[in-house]
C-alpha cells in the first residue's frame, strides 16, 4: 500500500506543529464526512496554523487497524502533545471533549 | 407454486457444523447452525470460552475448516498454552495459518466519546483475519467486554449489524456474552439476532457444583431442549446425550438367568429379561451385595463379561467378603470375565463416575453392569438432577442391551417417609426387596418379588439366608407354634438358623 493512498488527506501547516492528530475514518460515508467536516471546523478553529492532521481510510489501509488497535471508528487520535488520547465519534458534540483535544 | 414451496423448503434446510464436542453434536443433531451467527451465555468461569475455543480447534484438526479466535478478555496468552496441553497443535496451526488467533485491546487507551461512531474497525479486522486463514469458522470471545464502557443505544443497532454482517461472511460464527449485568442480553439480542442460542450454567445443588449446557433457541433446527449436565476437565468438555437416545431400543425375549435358582423360579423359571434393569433394595446387611455378586458369577460362568461397578467396597474386599459365603470371584477376574469399577461415591464426581464407566463398557464390552450401590444417589429429592441422569444411564445401557443390576437401600419403611423413591420404580424393570425381619430372636430376611415386568413372577414373601454355600431362598413355612418347619430346607440354612 502506497503512501498515496494511506494519506487521504493532510493538512500541513508552515508553522510550528504543535499539534499532531490522526484521524481514522471507514469509507466515504456519512459518518466519514461528518467526523472530517467537524474535525476540521474545530481545528481550525481553536488550533489555527498551529496543528498537522492526517486523515487515513482504514478500507485501503485495514493494516492501520490491527496496528493502532483500532476498533470503533471514527477515532482520532492525539499524537503531539503527549500523552496519546482518543476521541471516537463524529465530534458532533464537540464541547466536551475540547480541553482533551487542545491540553498542551 | 408447487414448485417454490418445495423449493424455499430446501433452501431452508438447514446446514449443520460439526463441533467434535462429545455429546454436543447429538443434542443438537450435528452441531452449530453453518454460515450462521451462535451466541453462547454463561456465567464467570461456566466455560464459554473453553468450548469456543474447541469447536475452532476442532474444527482445523477434525473437519479440515480452519478458525479465527478473537478475543477480547486478558490473559490471552495463558489462553493459548492451557490449549497446547491438549492433543492440537496450536504453534504449529498458526504457523500454518489454520488458526489465527488475536487479542483485541480495548482497556489499554482512554476513550473520549464525541457524536457518533460504530464498530466498523472490528469489522476490518475480522475481515483480515478471515482473509489470512480462510476461516470458516471465528470466535469472537467475549463482546459485552469489549464494549463494557460505550452507549447501550448505539451497541444495540451495531451488534445487530454484526451478527447480519457475519451470516453475509459465510461463516459459523460463536459469540460469547456474559450472564448478568451483560449487555447483549440485556438488550434482548438473543431473541433477535443469533440463530442459536446456547446456555452454560455452573450451579451448585447441595454444596455440589454441577456444569449444566441448555439450548435456548435454535432457528429452524430441532433441538433436544433438555438442560444437559456435562464435564469441563483437562482433556475437553463432554455432554451426556444420553436422553436423545430414542427408545426404540430393541426388546428382546431372551432370559438370563439370575444364578439363584429359587429366584429363578419365582420369575416364570426362566430369571431376568436380557437387557433390562433389576433393582435389589433392601435395608444394610440384608444380602444385596450377594445376590449381586451370585448373578455375577452366573453371568462369567456362561462365559460373558461382567463388569462390577463398586462405590462402597474396595473390590479385593468384596471378592473377600464373597468368598465367605462361597462365591468365589477371584478366578473370573483373572480370566477377564469380571472386570471392576471402583470410586468413592463422592457425588461431585458422579457425572465423571457414568463417562468412566461408559468408557469401560466401549473397552470391555459387557453383557452385565451391576452398580453397587446407587443408594447415595436415590437420597437425593424428586426433583434430582442426578437422578434424572441415571435414568438417561439406564436408556442408554438399554440401547446397549447390557442387562443392570443396581442396589440401594430401600426398604418399605423408606418409601413412607420418602415417597420419591417410588419414582425410581418407573425406571427398573425388575425389582427384588429385602427386608430385614427377625425370626425366633434371629435374623432372617424376608425376600420377595415388588414387581417384574412383562412375566407373572411369584408374589410370595420368601426367607432368605445366607451360607456358606451362598444364597438360600426358601418358603417361610411355620407349623401351629409359629416354629418353622425345617424340613425342605437345607442343612447349610437349618445351620444358620
Amino acid at each position: 500500500m502506497s503512501k498515496k493512498n494511506r494519506v487521504v488527506e493532510q493538512i500541513k501547516n508552515n508553522t510550528e506543529k504543535k499539534y499532531f492528530f490522526e484521524l481514522f475514518i471507514y469509507k466515504n460515508t456519512v459518518l466519514s464526512k461528518n467526523a472530517i467536516t467537524n474535525i476540521k471546523s474545530i481545528l481550525n478553529k481553536y488550533l489555527k496554523n498551529k496543528f498537522q492532521l492526517i486523515i487515513t481510510d482504514v478500507d485501503k489501509l485495514p493494516e492501520a487497524a490491527i496496528k493502532e488497535d483500532i476498533l470503533i471508528m471514527p477515532i482520532l487520535i492525539k499524537r503531539n502533545p503527549k500523552p496519546e488520547i482518543r476521541i471516537i465519534g463524529d465530534f458532533t458534540n464537540p464541547k466536551n471533549i475540547l480541553k482533551e483535544l487542545l491540553i498542551n | 407454486m408447487k414448485n417454490s414451496v418445495q423449493k424455499i423448503q430446501k433452501n431452508e434446510m438447514l446446514e449443520k457444523s460439526k463441533t467434535g464436542i462429545f455429546g454436543f453434536d447429538d443434542i443438537t443433531f450435528g452441531g452449530l447452525p453453518k454460515s450462521r451467527p451462535t451466541l453462547i451465555v454463561g456465567g464467570i468461569g461456566s466455560g464459554k470460552t473453553f468450548m469456543s475455543m474447541l469447536f475452532i480447534l476442532n474444527g482445523i484438526s477434525d473437519f479440515k475448516e480452519n478458525g479465527v479466535f478473537m478475543t477480547f478478555e486478558e490473559r490471552s496468552d495463558e489462553l493459548i498454552t492451557n490449549f497446547s496441553n491438549l492433543k492440537y497443535d496450536i504453534n504449529e496451526y498458526l504457523e500454518k495459518k489454520n488458526l489465527y488467533f488475536e487479542h483485541l485491546h480495548i482497556g489499554q487507551y482512554e476513550l473520549h466519546e464525541s457524536g457518533k461512531y460504530n464498530i466498523e474497525g472490528l469489522f476490518v479486522r475480522i475481515e483480515q483475519a478471515i482473509k489470512i486463514t480462510n476461516a470458516k469458522r471465528i470466535v469472537l470471545d467475549s463482546l459485552d467486554t469489549l464494549f463494557s464502557n460505550l452507549d447501550i443505544s448505539l451497541l444495540r443497532s451495531e451488534f445487530k449489524r454484526l451478527f447480519s454482517w457475519l451470516k453475509e461472511k459465510n461463516i459459523t460464527a460463536i459469540i460469547t456474552a456474559e450472564v448478568g449485568d451483560i449487555y447483549l442480553t440485556r438488550l434482548g439480542l438473543e431473541e433477535n439476532v443469533a440463530d442459536c442460542v446456547i446456555e452454560l450454567s455452573n450451579r451448585i445443588t447441595n454444596q455440589i457444583s454441577t456444569r449444566r449446557l441448555r439450548i435456548l433457541k435454535y432457528r429452524g433446527s430441532y433441538h433436544a431442549n433438555n438442560e444437559y449436565p456435562f464435564i469441563l476437565d483437562m482433556n475437553g468438555i463432554y455432554i451426556f446425550p444420553l436422553a436423545t437416545q430414542s427408545y426404540n431400543f430393541e426388546i428382546t425375549t431372551e432370559r438370563i438367568s439370575s444364578g439363584i435358582t429359587k429366584l429363578d423360579q419365582m420369575l416364570e423359571n426362566k430369571g431376568f429379561y436380557l437387557g433390562s434393569s433389576i433393582l435389589i433394595s433392601g435395608s444394610a446387611g440384608t444380602g444385596k451385595t450377594s445376590i449381586a455378586a451370585t448373578f455375577s458369577r452366573s453371568i462369567c460362568n456362561l462365559n460373558k463379561i461382567c463388569l462390577y461397578c463398586a462405590f462402597e467396597e474396595a473390590p479385593n474386599q468384596i471378592l473377600r467378603n464373597m468368598k465367605s459365603i462361597g462365591i468365589d470371584l477371584e478366578k473370573y477376574t483373572q480370566n477377564k470375565l469380571l472386570h471392576f469399577y471402583y470410586a468413592r461415591p463422592s457425588l461431585q464426581n458422579l457425572e465423571l463416575h457414568f463417562m468412566g464407566i461408559k468408557e469401560m463398557i466401549n473397552q470391555v464390552n459387557p453383557s452385565v453392569i451391576i452398580l453397587d450401590p446407587i443408594t447415595n444417589l436415590m437420597t437425593e429429592g424428586p426433583s434430582s438432577d442426578i437422578r434424572s441422569m441415571l435414568t438417561r444411564f439406564i436408556d442408554y445401557l438399554k440401547t446397549k442391551k447390557i442387562t443392570v443390576m443396581f442396589n440401594a437401600a430401600i426398604t418399605i419403611g423408606t418409601i413412607a417417609t420418602n415417597p420419591s423413591d417410588e419414582g425410581i420404580s418407573s425406571m427398573v424393570d425388575t425389582w427384588l426387596m429385602l427386608e430385614d425381619a427377625k425370626f425366633n430372636n434371629k435374623r432372617m430376611s424376608s425376600f420377595y418379588v415388588m414387581k417384574s415386568r412383562g412375566m407373572n413372577h411369584s408374589k410370595n414373601e420368601m426367607s432368605f439366608v445366607l451360607s456358606d454355600n451362598g444364597i438360600e431362598i426358601f418358603e417361610k413355612q411355620t407349623n401351629q407354634n409359629n416354629k418353622l418347619i425345617k424340613e425342605n430346607m437345607s442343612p447349610q440354612v437349618v445351620a444358620e438358623l
